[in-house]
């Protein structure tokens, strides 16, 4: 449904193009939850805005396509652009408290963001934010229509926010870091409705974060970024059962979830990479353990593989050194390798 | 053997702010942001404070720590109440109590170089009396927290997230404290950069046999680093024991809630 | 960036037309050529001479002189006044601190020019007067900004570590707080000079600031309106001078806004 190919986005440094989104292609399908994984700098945010078409100035696209129902949405006139954008493809954004009109009452931007598209009288814009309000799990909608964005809690009102982003029934949702700004508690119950909703009005969600146990949760399918380059993407049983690249694998160990006491969890050395450093080789290689002469100087291709070929999505890495089943077995040795050089960090 | 005097006793500790009037003739309202605290901090422990925002954990850090002022006999440092604390003692006492907080750029003042932001405490608080000794002590510093001493010559904004936050380890350290209070220290960074904080902050404290108040809504770190673990819900203190303890048999529904919560 | 530019080009233009005041102008401002009134642009009198026959562009450049140093000087004052101010309540906080700053508050009420005649009208005209008049109306602005600054600082990283090993608080104040409100007074102290040159030359366009026979930007245009239909050129090369600087002082103002939104982003 929605296909970005060879996606590349630069950055303007002082007076230099910087590519910051390296020929990045991923796919959606109706119903699909995509999450994208990624620490600073890995290009997710911006990749995100380019997906919304809100490039902030010093930012351009420099290459590759983003087509949605086979449109490509970079050459749409502006009028069928309209017809999409907030009405087929939503979007929500980090903090709930900035998404909303503090001096407007909930209910009032409710019908706003309704009556934006639709052309129906108040009274029916009103009953259709009511029923909103009761999908995306309020369970007051009268109090909640008639209240003020501060009234509210951080939960409550990213849910208003979300119901505004799923008022239209859009195919697609565009989540950027939905969850990060919420309390434990709540986050989760945002994270179930995101499913809910999936489920119930088949909208398909990308979700965006650095947080790789609420991705893990909920996506169908998970795209890695790093450093702008797209190191492993494929579906949740292939990226995280049958991990390939190094890097997917030492960020699942960097969380410290189910460290036993006394057993330390293993960071990962280095520092992230600088859009302002050149790169050659693989982007991971100077953190990675697996890494050999080959990785600093020649960059990896895609690879495809693994054992989903019947699920349509193929699982893909870029590494020169994919993890198996077999240097797993002599991984033991790896590690040993790769603590040492966790002590002497920097 | 008799029982070691805690480092750090806080006992019914209440605190709140005034809410700004809505109207003229208003009442003035009152927040209760703790509420009768009761906590001990061991030598040497590391105890875990977890609690939503807004929960008035990071008040709490900074009542302990003496940035916020608490009612009298609420707040004992080895045994003693702090208000009854001179001045000598109580410099004493701030440099005995050290913050690293949340946001890695502005722990560090930027237009200080790496060098001078790790002197001034030592400055200040009069460790070393020639500058010499203190500039070998800062690189004695860096090289603990795992940074080349040729850092000392940068600016903060030569350094990524995860630096900054070693330097305010570093400079943390130089007063030798002897409670580091952790306010959301490792939140902000990125999660392969998180691991080997951590793993810093626990080797540190063993090296130097400090205690650490972590104070963080993130409960796997918390599991992770903690030896006891100090639940807090809307400026109440609703549980508290060792972490394997409240992790497995929580008592409090909300501790059972926040658990659940973890993906 | 590019206002920031342009801004600075103007201000440079009148800084040196100060320079040149002091070391030495081209005819004096003051003898009086009653023949030669009226005199257009020509190689002696490069902007032509007053109804007495006076050098426009001396009395121009003079008047610089005067336009400076009661912008400076009362913006100068102004924002230590209410640096001061704003620190003290915002450190204070409590009844004192709201009290300072709820008379801020008031002093705001007033615009500024309404403000500053009724300086003058209480002290009496002259420049001095003035530059007391720009400063009293520039204390609100500096002190607002000052107490926001002060109060956001408390929550900075650094100013809290640098309370938990007592760094002392004139360190605290020297080395933390005012290297980190420079740039935003510097932006606020840009924007307040426009005002002031502004307010300075309305002054002596009303006759309540600098006196006869001495030169004055304001001055210069009240004495031209009288002479429109004889030399229209006269009254608008003062005019083009105040809005060099006005608009100058802003841009610069603006600019270096931009720039400190540029770094903090």
């Amino acid at each position: 449904m929605l296909e970005v190919n060879q996606l590349s986005l630069e950055v303007l440094v002082g007076k230099k193009w910087l590519p910051a989104v390296k020929e990045v292609s991923f796919s959606l399908e109706e119903g699909e939850i995509l999450g994208i994984i990624g620490e600073s700098g890995s290009g997710k945010t911006l990749t995100a805005k380019a997906l919304m078409n809100i490039l902030p100035p010093k930012v351009r696209i420099g290459g590759g396509t983003i087509t949605y129902k086979n449109q490509n949405l970079q050459t749409l006139p502006e009028k069928e652009w309209r017809n999409i954008y907030g009405k087929e493809m939503s979007f929500i954004f980090q903090n709930p408290a900035v998404a909303l009109n503090p001096v407007i009452r909930i209910g009032e931007q409710i019908m706003d963001a309704y009556l934006a598209h639709k052309s129906v009288s108040r009274s029916t814009a009103k009953t259709e934010a009511l029923a909103i309000l009761e999908q995306v799990g309020i369970t007051e909608p009268e109090r909640v229509f008639k209240a003020y964005p501060h009234e509210l809690s951080g939960g409550m009102k990213q849910r208003v926010v979300i119901g505004i982003a799923v008022i239209h029934q859009p195919s697609i949702v565009i989540a950027d870091e939905a969850t990060t700004a919420l309390d434990a508690t709540v986050r989760k119950q945002i994270l179930d409705l995101f499913r809910t909703l999936s489920r119930d009005l088949n909208i398909s969600f990308i979700l965006i974060s650095h947080d790789i146990a609420a991705i893990k949760y909920i996506a169908n399918s998970i795209l890695l970024l790093y450093g702008g380059e797209k190191l492993e993407y494929g579906k949740v049983d292939d990226v995280f059962s049958n991990t390939r690249h190094p890097y997917t694998h030492d960020l699942l160990q960097a969380v410290p979830h189910h460290a036993i006491k006394g057993q330390r969890i293993k960071g990962i050395p280095g520092t992230l990479p600088n859009i302002t450093a050149s790169k050659s080789g693989c982007i991971y290689a100077p953190r990675c353990s697996y890494a050999t002469d080959d990785c600093e100087t020649l960059p990896p291709t895609l690879m495809e593989g693994g054992r989903h070929f019947v699920h349509g999505l193929v699982h893909q890495y870029a590494c020169h050194h994919p993890l198996d089943k077999m240097n797993i077995v002599g991984k033991a040795v790896l590690e040993e390798r790769r603590h040492e050089q966790t002590t002497t960090i920097n | 053997m008799s029982k070691q005097q805690p480092l750090i006793k806080v006992q019914q500790l209440n605190k709140s702010f005034t809410l700004p009037k809505q109207f003229f003739f208003e009442r003035r309202k009152l927040l209760h942001v703790l509420k009768n605290i009761n906590l001990t901090i061991e030598k040497g422990e590391t105890l875990g404070l977890v609690g939503e925002s807004g929960s008035g954990k990071s008040t709490l850090g900074e009542c302990i720590g003496g940035l916020q002022s608490s009612p009298p006999e609420t707040i004992f440092y080895d045994g003693k109440p702090l208000e009854t604390l001179n001045r000598d003692e109580f410099k004493k006492y701030r440099r005995n109590v050290q913050f690293v907080f949340q946001d890695p750029y502005d722990t560090l003042n930027p237009r200080l170089t790496i060098e001078e932001i790790l002197l001034e405490p030592m400055n200040s608080q009069k460790i070393f009396s020639t500058k010499k000794e203190r500039i070998d002590r800062a690189k004695e510093l860096m090289n603990d927290v795992g940074l080349s001493p040729s850092f000392l010559k940068s600016y903060p904004r030569h350094l990524s997230g995860g630096q900054c936050q070693r330097v305010a380890i570093a400079r943390a350290l130089s007063v030798q404290p002897s409670l580091l209070i952790c306010d959301e220290a490792v939140s902000a960074l990125d999660l392969s950069v998180q691991a080997t904080i951590l793993n810093l902050l626990m080797d540190l404290q063993e090296k130097y046999n400090i205690s650490n108040l972590f104070i963080s809504h993130d409960l796997q770190v918390v599991q992770y680093i903690s030896d006891r673990v100090i639940v807090m819900c809307q400026g109440e203190l609703v549980e508290t024991g060792y972490v394997t303890d409240i992790f497995q048999h929580p008592k409090h529904d909300y501790t059972r809630s926040l658990i659940d919560s973890a993906l | 960036m590019k206002s920031l530019y342009i801004g600075s080009a103007m201000l440079l233009l009148l800084f040196l037309m100060v320079i040149v005041s002091f070391i030495g102008l081209p005819h004096s401002p003051t003898e009086m050529n009653i023949p030669d009134r009226f005199a257009g642009p020509s190689a002696v009198h490069w902007l032509g001479t007053d109804q007495y026959g006076r050098d426009v562009l001396s009395r121009i450049i003079l008047a610089s002189q005067s336009a400076f140093i009661v912008s400076f000087g009362g913006v100068g004052t102004g924002m230590l006044i209410g640096c001061m101010l704003g620190a003290t309540a915002a450190y204070v906080k409590g009844t004192v601190g709201q009290l300072i700053m709820r008379m801020m508050d008031g002093f705001f009420a007033f615009p500024n020019l309404l403000l500053a005649m009724i300086i003058v009208a209480a002290l009496g005209s002259g420049i001095y007067n003035v530059l007391i008049a720009i400063a009293v109306f520039s204390i609100p602005a500096f002190s607002r900004l000052m107490y926001g600054f002060v109060l956001e600082a408390q929550g900075f990283g650094y100013i809290k570590a640098a309370h938990s090993y007592d760094a002392g608080a004139r360190r605290i104040i020297f080395t933390h707080l005012i290297p980190a409100a420079l740039p935003r007074i510097g932006v606020q102290m840009s924007m307040a000079l426009g005002t002031g040159i502004l307010t300075e030359t309305a002054l002596s366009f009303l006759g309540l600031g600098v006196q006869p026979p001495h030169p004055s930007w304001g001055g210069m245009l009240n004495e031209a309106q009288g002479f429109l239909a004889v030399a229209p050129l006269y009254p608008i090369i003062p005019g083009i001078v105040i809005f060099i600087a006005v608009v100058g002082f802003n841009l610069v103002g603006d600019g270096l806004a931009e720039k400190q939104k540029e770094a903090t982003s």
